[in-house]
């Protein structure tokens, strides 16, 4: 049977959210267990996802400042309905917040350890395997990650600042996801490849447009650009 | 909706390796998975996923839909669930009275929902949305909760006041059923009795605990499914023949030890057929 009885349902509900996410005070021990568990998951996600962030964080001393970034990253910040993103959102959220900001290297520690996620969890690109020609046009594979790093984030080196471009694929003999070092030329023809042209325009376009001679820099990039085509880091 | 046929349990990434498809390799009748787990999956996963996909149904089991939420579930997820959906040819899809997002931030946890009239309303209107999105008919599970929220309607009425409005099925997690009657001090049995049985359409057994700190039983779905949900299982299924599936989440043993709890099940199942 059902009685009349005069309340906010979404009064209600926001009060539980805003205690649980840390925004308001815990009222009953009974709100606690949510805010306990729900803590908990964050917690156990972002860290299996950033192993080498935790590290530092432990280290470094700076459990109750992580804490505290997670209760403020629940309360606006994690939108995705998949858990696996949670990570990058984390990520995005500390670059503009007030958090770690003495750890000069951490968006781009976070990125590069989100990266390698992110590779294993793309569909497979249905490829057409033939033989490479310039004439083709060819896309970036959604199994790489082409990246501008101020830090040497493959080696775990954050004593020096300095430009590396890192490209992040999937081998499919290895099964692993590999990091491969580019010069800043391979890095920006790759980040400004455009699918609706093929190949050799694209390089035409492209070293037109920084001034750089066709005939001296085609066959280096051929040989090079064959080579991300055979890993699938190119694909039709 | 047809009734679901046989036992059932839950698919794992951890079983994965396992599962062999030749006679003598053990397979449930059919694998409950969870969409938000498998909708995106890890590459090294796919092709065991889409070779269980053959060889055995699925049912899926929902975790963030969040139909006791202030707003609709989103139609990007919506579309990636109903791709999904057909692409494993699944009939059988179920979420959880109760909502995991506010203004569409996720807690990513099962809150409780205040057992009212208005919240029936809201409810009803994000099932029948996700219905008519999906094609489909929505079974919603009866939920663990350890808070209460304001309320003024008992859970039983709620529930079955829910599955009238809405038109929904009831995904009847007994072992929620026994959490929450002793941390809210009911009876287990006359709960049962009390819900809408002819709207089941399948039934979720799972493991808790007993945390000493909250003092509370804990549906943590990490621990081997108690001797008192099994009790409620077989009072369950003397009252009516459905389908059972076991629910492990965290964990979770390999797949030869959820091969024994299985079997332990498939005996309390096919009794209640000789029973009928």
């Amino acid at each position: 049977m059902i009685k009349e009885f005069p309340m906010d349902e979404k009064k209600i509900q926001k009060n539980f959210i805003q205690q649980i996410n840390g925004k308001k005070k815990v009222q009953k021990k009974s709100i606690g267990v949510y805010k306990y568990l729900v803590h908990h998951s964050f917690f156990e996600v972002l860290t299996n996802a950033y192993p080498e962030f935790y590290t530092i964080i432990k280290n470094q001393n700076l459990e109750k400042e992580f804490d505290r970034s997670i209760f403020k990253f629940m309360q606006k910040n994690a939108v995705s309905p998949y858990i696996w993103q949670m990570p990058n959102e984390y990520r995005k959220f500390l670059k503009k917040s007030k958090y770690f900001k003495k750890i000069s290297y951490l968006n781009d520690l976070l990125h590069f350890e989100y990266s390698e996620l992110f590779i294993f969890m793309q569909k497979p690109p249905m490829a057409k395997s033939f033989k490479f020609k310039v004439s083709k046009k060819f896309i970036l594979s959604p199994h790489c990650t082409l990246h501008k790093y101020n830090y040497d984030v493959v080696n775990k080196n954050f004593t020096h600042k300095e430009d590396y471009f890192i490209l992040g694929y999937f081998d499919n003999h290895t099964q692993q996801v590999v990091y491969r070092p580019l010069n800043n030329l391979l890095f920006s023809f790759l980040k400004t490849l455009n699918s609706t042209l093929n190949l050799n325009k694209n390089l035409r376009l492209f070293l037109n447009k920084n001034e750089l001679s066709f005939e001296l820099y085609e066959k280096e990039f051929k040989i090079v650009l064959e080579e991300l085509y055979i890993q699938k880091v190119l694909i039709v | 909706m047809k009734h679901i046929k046989g036992c059932g349990l839950g698919l794992r990434a951890e079983f994965l390796d396992d599962i062999h498809f030749d006679t003598k390799s053990f397979s449930p009748d059919w694998w409950e998975v969870t969409p938000e787990n498998w909708i995106h999956m890890p590459i090294w996963y796919r092709e065991k996923f889409e070779q269980i996909a053959q060889n055995t149904p699925f049912v899926a089991h929902g975790v963030s839909l969040s139909l006791g939420s202030n707003r609709k579930p989103k139609k990007r997820y919506l579309q990636e669930l109903k791709t999904f959906l057909d692409t494993y040819n699944i009939t059988y899809y179920s979420e959880h009275i109760s909502y995991s997002s506010y203004d569409n931030v996720q807690a990513h946890e099962l809150l409780p929902v205040p057992l009212t009239p208005k919240m029936i309303e809201q409810m009803s209107d994000n099932i029948k949305y996700v219905e008519d999105f999906l094609g489909r008919g929505l079974s919603i599970e009866n939920a663990t909760y350890y808070h209460t929220e304001p309320s003024s309607l008992s859970e039983s009425d709620f529930i079955n006041e829910l599955l009238y409005k809405s038109g929904a099925k009831l995904l009847l997690d007994v072992n929620n059923v026994y959490v929450n009657s002793i941390n809210h001090s009911y009876n287990a049995k006359k709960f049962i009795k009390s819900l809408d049985l002819d709207k089941v359409s399948y039934i979720h057994v799972a493991g808790h605990y007993f945390d000493k700190e909250v003092q509370m039983l804990i549906d943590s779905h990490g621990t081997k499914v108690n001797y008192d949900t099994w009790e409620l299982l077989r009072y369950t299924l003397d009252k009516i023949d459905i389908s059972p599936m076991i629910e492990r989440d965290n964990n979770i043993p390999p797949l030869a030890i959820m091969q024994k709890e299985y079997k332990k099940m498939t005996k309390i199942y096919d009794k209640r057929i000789s029973n009928g």
